[in-house]
């Protein structure tokens, strides 16, 4: 049962939306009047790329990318042990998500600014219709990555001198705590929808931040999944007497 | 310090607008917030050639390299804990502070002024193959930490811009140990502030992968080309083979050189086709890369010839500089290479080499001399002595050495023609010509004359008992001295183009 009190923070979410949807509008043209080119297009860059840069963080800590790209007809089928590199070296997954920016933003400038793809009529903003751009590019990102890890650890495996102990693939000790292993299944249970956003709730990023990160309406909405999934989670463990 | 002003506005406004589009919703903003950005002054630098090295002396080059670059740090007073320093590959990449208003172009002068004499120490003591060459980009932009090494648009340019192959050429056909080349909008902001280095446009060319669009290049002790709007071609090997010296492009500075040869474009023509047509309007002037010309002007009696031009002369200056109808007729012999500079261009190039514009004008004026010199010397000395003269100058300027002392002209030019040069009639030609064979002067055959022995033909200049005259080598002379002054009462870089309001040179005959 949606109250008015909830109507009313839509609609006013909606407004705050087009608005800055316009002002997106303004950018734009304003970065036309200089070629897309300049000091000020380069800040506008730089700002794209840090917000590129946390968003696909993200979404690589939760494995949720491989699901965003899946959905555009780019499965990669990740393996686990990808994922738990993916998950637990920050290392790793900046220089993916680095990468990744570092050749969407040329072809978001080609196709999206100068190619008038995007528009304020498409329904995207343009931090949205970037993050477009960059799921495009990842796919290829990522494979380029795994085949760099396929041939150094061939060189590896022929040099015996490089080669170390195969280490447990769960190697960080949080995550090997009785507690942690329960968050994660009951994270593995959560619906299509709430499993994206428990994680990040878990990694510590804000309901503003999710909403922006899993494309939900508005912080309010993120708020609402959780309630939700916290009063199943609630109701379960009374059953099974925990 | 207004345009400042109103810039910063500007910026407040931009940043504003930034604030209130969809990267300032609370949850992006907080987003970018994670990923920290640093105002940095960014320095790739990658050393040429070091690919082609094997490994040993590798590590050196990057020993060396690494030396030069913290003994220029260090001078142009960047603190070594306020500077991070990443290898890459053959080069690697500094992160600067950004500093503040009027440090940075100072920063930057100093740093490239630092390395240059750096690798100039260094280089000196080493052989010509091992000594180093470095080519340098500079940006400045927000950097962020990005896995292994820092991160962002402005280090994405940086790097494209060190590797792009315009200015790899640049390095490769200087004669220098540095190429430093700039963002635009890094030269905009700060280098155009610096007036004390010439900084020339170098595009990168679109089709280099995210090319990072206009830059500026600087080739330390040596001008840089100025390439409008577009990138350097692919050097034309014949641009590179020497320009014979007494010609226009031997008296330019390399710099002023290839800048001349890229303003233009580069045309072909056939025997007989018309460079330029006398009577018309001139809008462009050429500059010839191969092959010869013939000039000639129209007379009563036909069409007279006047001189003989090749590779590395300028033709169709005369109509540019007054803004007459052409005086000549303007004949390629044979296949002839020129590169085609449109008067806009060549008055953009004046401004933006001064020094070239001298070199030009008294290009045009020793030209101008040598007609004057041959009116003069039609009156006060022999035909023979005019006909010696016209083969001696021709030897000496477009033959090719015999090892016995002779030299041979490879010119298609008729005897009649040849009289032309010299203000002889064609049948006194044939007879001195005739009397040169026989004394073993010369020997004249299809497409050539071989002059057996220049040192007798030099004797037959001066007719006996007249004072000697010196060999008229008209490039070399200076310009008559009303040229002179008209270029020295004004400061050359203030010199408005046309220059000097020459009247349109008359006709030896007239």
């Amino acid at each position: 049962m949606r109250s008015a009190a909830d109507a009313n923070g839509d609609a006013r979410m909606l407004e705050e939306s087009l608005r800055r949807r316009a002002a997106d509008q303004q950018l734009r043209d304003e970065l036309a009047r200089h070629d897309f080119s300049g000091r000020r297009y380069r800040r506008f860059e730089e700002e794209l790329a840090r917000y590129g840069t946390a968003v696909l963080r993200a979404w690589m800590h939760s494995g949720y990318i491989f699901r965003l790209v899946a959905s555009r007809g780019f499965p990669l089928y990740p393996s686990a042990a990808e994922l738990d590199v993916l998950c637990h070296d920050h290392e790793a997954r900046d220089d993916l998500a680095n990468m990744t920016v570092a050749v969407a933003l040329p072809r978001f400038r080609k196709h999206a600014l100068i190619g008038g793809g995007w528009t304020y009529e498409g329904g995207a903003s343009l931090p949205t219709y970037f993050m477009g751009a960059c799921l495009y590019v990842f796919p290829n990102e990522f494979r380029r990555c795994r085949a760099q890890d396929e041939k150094r650890k061939r060189q590896d495996r022929l040099d015996p001198a490089m080669t170390v102990p195969e280490s447990d693939p769960v190697h960080d000790p949080a995550v090997q705590a009785v507690g942690n292993i329960h968050v994660l299944e009951r994270i593995a249970a959560a619906g299509r929808r709430a499993r994206p956003i428990v994680a990040l709730t878990i990694d510590g990023y804000s309901q503003e931040e999710i909403a922006e990160l899993t494309g939900t309406q508005s912080a309010r909405a993120v708020e609402g999944v959780l309630y939700r999934w916290r009063a199943r989670e609630k109701g379960l463990r009374e059953v099974s007497g925990e | 310090v207004t345009a400042n002003q109103d810039d910063r506005d500007e910026d407040a406004r931009f940043e504003a607008l930034l604030e209130q589009s969809s990267l300032g919703a609370p949850g992006a903003r907080q987003l970018r917030e994670r990923v920290p950005l640093a105002r940095k002054l960014l320095v790739a630098w990658d050393v040429q050639g070091l690919a082609r090295l094997s490994a040993r002396p590798a590590d050196k080059v990057q020993e060396r390299v690494a030396g030069v670059l913290a003994s220029a740090f260090g001078e142009a007073g960047v603190a070594p804990g306020s500077r991070e320093v990443y290898q890459q590959g053959d080069g690697g990449l500094a992160l600067l502070p950004a500093g503040n208003g009027a440090d940075r172009p100072r920063l930057i002068i100093s740093l490239i002024d630092a390395l240059d004499s750096g690798l100039r120490r260094v280089n000196e003591a080493l052989a010509p193959s091992a000594r180093l060459r470095l080519r340098l980009a500079l940006e400045e932009g927000g950097v962020y930490q990005a896995g292994h090494g820092p991160g962002g648009p402005s280090v994405a340019a940086v790097s494209r811009l060190v590797d792009a192959a315009n200015v790899r050429n640049m390095l490769e056909d200087s004669s220098g140990y540095l190429v430093v080349v700039v963002t635009d909008h890094l030269y905009r902001d700060i280098l155009a502030y610096a007036p004390e280095r010439t900084f020339a446009r170098a595009g990168i060319p679109s089709k280099e992968k995210g090319s990072p669009g206009p830059a500026w290049a600087y080739l330390p002790g040596e001008r840089a080309a100025h390439v409008p709007g577009t990138a350097l071609r692919a050097p034309d090997p014949r641009d590179r083979a020497a320009w014979p010296e007494a010609s226009l492009m031997g008296s330019l500075t390399p710099g002023d050189r290839a800048a001349l040869l890229a303003a233009g474009t580069r045309v072909q023509f056939s025997d007989h086709d018309i460079l330029v047509m006398e009577g018309d309007v001139g809008d462009a002037v050429y500059v010839l890369t191969g092959g010869m010309v013939k000039i000639t002007a129209g007379t009563e009696a036909g069409a007279a010839m006047l001189a003989v031009r090749s590779r590395g002369d300028l033709i169709g200056k005369f109509a540019i500089l007054n803004g007459m109808p052409r005086t000549a007729t303007v004949r390629a012999v044979g296949t002839v290479g020129a590169v085609r500079v449109t008067m806009e261009r060549l008055s953009a190039l004046t401004e933006a080499h001064p020094d070239a514009l001298p070199a030009i004008t008294r290009s045009v004026t020793a030209k101008l001399r040598s007609e004057t010199e041959r009116r003069a010397a039609s009156r006060n000395r022999s035909a023979q002595e005019r006909l010696a003269q016209v083969i001696y100058d021709l030897a000496t300027e477009y033959g090719e050495k015999s090892p016995d002392g002779g030299a041979v002209i490879f010119l298609p030019l008729t005897q009649a023609e040849l009289g032309e040069l010299a203000g002889v009639a064609v049948a006194t030609t044939e007879r001195l010509l005739a009397e040169f064979r026989r004394d073993q002067l010369v020997q004249t055959g299809y497409r050539k004359i071989t002059v057996r022995d220049m040192a007798s033909l030099g004797d037959r200049l001066v007719a006996p008992g007249a004072r000697p005259t010196p060999v008229i080598r008209t490039d070399r002379l200076e310009a008559p001295v009303m040229m002179v002054d008209a270029v020295e009462s004004t400061s050359s870089d203030q010199l408005p183009w046309p220059p000097v309001p020459l009247s349109a040179p008359r006709s030896p005959r007239a």
